[in-house]
């Protein structure tokens, strides 16, 4: 989550119920960068277009968090109608746009908001006008590894087969999930962990973190428009921006070949070793982030024919 | 007898300045023109009752009432405030000077309450580029629209404050906020926090 935070990555929870993917996701805009007076104003100003600021709050400079229910339909998340109004990737624009139970969504719900992800804005167009609104947002998904919310689990109250999760994992396409940088599994908590007294790392603590590695990637793309942190990289500035040595050359290529990696997964794991090393304030990638990357990537990775199967090491 | 009055249309986050021509003369009629929608179209009825319940009145002779540009399509019911202005202006119910350096905007409810509206600060944005002295505009959204400084933002409850400001001069109270001290102040104390997460510190 960190990571994810730091980088302005998009990531997906996968885990089964009750495991914590609700309340980490909800946790996230606390440890996200605070905001500049800049982005505050155009967050405001959407909020403002669809009258939803209160009388008490004249500014929003706290991120947005915007968790839709599953139900949506498209022209609800995108924005539209013969008088367009934003919708709700644009209400969460520089915040946190959080969809919980991926699956359920409509696929053509999720499908529309694959250009937006990739722009950071959307242009809806009618007969008469064309209107634009921002949406850079960040995209948090959660979702279950199978229709009975376990996976691999001897003690699930219930197991699904093999092709009925086929065909839930099959509802989120392949392009989509390849938008998603960081793919992490959330496991249950043991009884002994939930019951501990002792406190985890305060929010607080975790955003001074994030705000440093945020800052060291505003400098660095000080001279390039558009792009604020590394998840809005593009491939020439990750050529740039993310050189690797042999070690990690040697590494990634071994993972990509095993895991069957696509291109863009390789743009995707520079951008998130990036993001890894600008945490821990070093100047190159090292070999060991690049490892910690492929460990976020493809829980779910697709052949070529575009069906879904589970990781091989979910299967070992 | 012909008046002037500025209201501002939001397309996308950002706003158009919309000029209300109100003509008024010899013959009976209430013409609205330039594109409105059906909740403009029905505001002729709520700005009747509204000036009628504050001791003023639409007059009975023919109006004409343009929104230019004439070509774009406006909506809603924020026209009321601006529309009821014109029309007091122009039938010389009141007297002013200066409401052209003004944009006004706000719904009416029939006993004269000033409604809030959507939009208020692209409005307000537009208002200071094109060099507007003030945004006269319901209460409930002049602290959005005062984050623009530079520009006199006045949060109106009744009609009968605007009145009384272009016709006796009785002031308005201003709405300022520092928009960096507002900033600062909400930059927060999130309500949720990564603490009360217990097992999944790998996450």
């Amino acid at each position: 989550m960190e990571i994810a935070a730091a980088g302005g990555h998009n990531i997906i929870l996968i885990g089964p119920p009750g495991a914590g993917k609700t309340m980490l996701a909800k946790r996230l805009p606390s440890i996200l960068p605070p905001m500049t007076l800049q982005e505050a104003l155009e967050t405001t100003k959407i909020h403002s277009v669809v009258g939803r600021i209160g009388a008490q709050k004249g500014l929003i400079a706290q991120r947005p968090f915007r968790s839709p229910h599953h139900t949506i339909s498209n022209v609800a998340l995108v924005g539209g109608r013969s008088y367009p109004q934003p919708g709700e990737i644009s209400l969460s624009h520089n915040g946190v746009l959080f969809l919980d139970e991926l699956p359920e969504f409509k696929r053509e719900v999720l499908e529309v908001m694959r250009q937006p992800l990739e722009d950071r804005e959307v242009t809806i167009s009618r007969a008469k006008f064309t209107v634009t609104y921002p949406s850079s947002f960040m995209l948090v998904a959660s979702m279950n590894p199978s229709p009975s919310g376990y996976f691999n689990d001897p003690n699930a109250p219930m197991m699904s087969s093999a092709s009925e999760m086929q065909r839930y994992l099959g509802k989120i396409s392949g392009p989509l999930l390849d938008r998603i940088d960081i793919h992490i599994e959330v496991t249950p908590v043991p009884f002994e962990k939930l019951s501990d007294e002792r406190k985890g790392e305060s929010s607080v603590e975790i955003r001074k973190r994030v705000t440093k590695a945020r800052a060291l990637q505003t400098t660095s793309f000080l001279d390039s428009e558009n792009v604020h942190y590394n998840a809005q990289m593009n491939t020439k500035q990750i050529r740039k921006y993310c050189k690797l040595d042999d070690t990690s050359i040697q590494l990634l290529k071994t993972a990509m070949e095993r895991l069957n990696l696509s291109a863009r997964a390789y743009d995707r794991i520079l951008k998130v070793a990036r993001t890894i090393a600008d945490l821990e304030g070093e100047l190159s990638i090292e070999s060991a982030h690049i490892s910690e990357v492929i460990q976020y990537q493809s829980l779910i990775e697709r052949d070529g024919l575009g069906d879904s199967k589970l990781l091989n090491y979910w299967f070992i | 007898m012909l008046k002037k009055v500025y209201g501002s249309a939001v397309f996308g986050v950002e706003a158009h300045t919309i000029t209300i021509e109100v003509n008024i003369d010899k013959g009976i009629g209430y013409h609205l023109v330039g594109l409105p929608d059906n909740a403009i179209k029905e505001s002729n009825f709520r700005i009747a009752a509204a000036l009628q319940n504050n001791g003023y009145k639409i007059p009975g002779k023919k109006l004409i009432i343009n929104m230019s540009p004439a070509d774009m399509r406006k909506e809603g019911s924020a026209y009321d405030l601006p529309l009821a202005m014109g029309i007091l202006t122009a039938s010389n119910q009141i007297k002013e000077v200066n409401i052209d350096r003004y944009v006004i905007m706000g719904e009416l409810s029939l006993d004269g309450m000033v409604q809030p509206i959507k939009g208020a600060l692209p409005i307000a944005i537009k208002a200071l580029e094109e060099g507007f002295e003030g945004f006269i505009l319901p209460k409930e959204n002049a602290k959005e629209a005062a984050i623009v400084s530079g520009l006199k933002v006045y949060g109106v409850e009744y009609i009968s404050e605007v009145i009384d400001y272009f016709d006796k001069h009785k002031a308005l109270e201003q709405t300022i906020v520092d928009t960096r001290a507002e900033f600062q102040k909400n930059l927060e104390h999130p309500e949720f926090d990564f603490s009360d997460v217990k097992g999944q510190e790998s996450i």
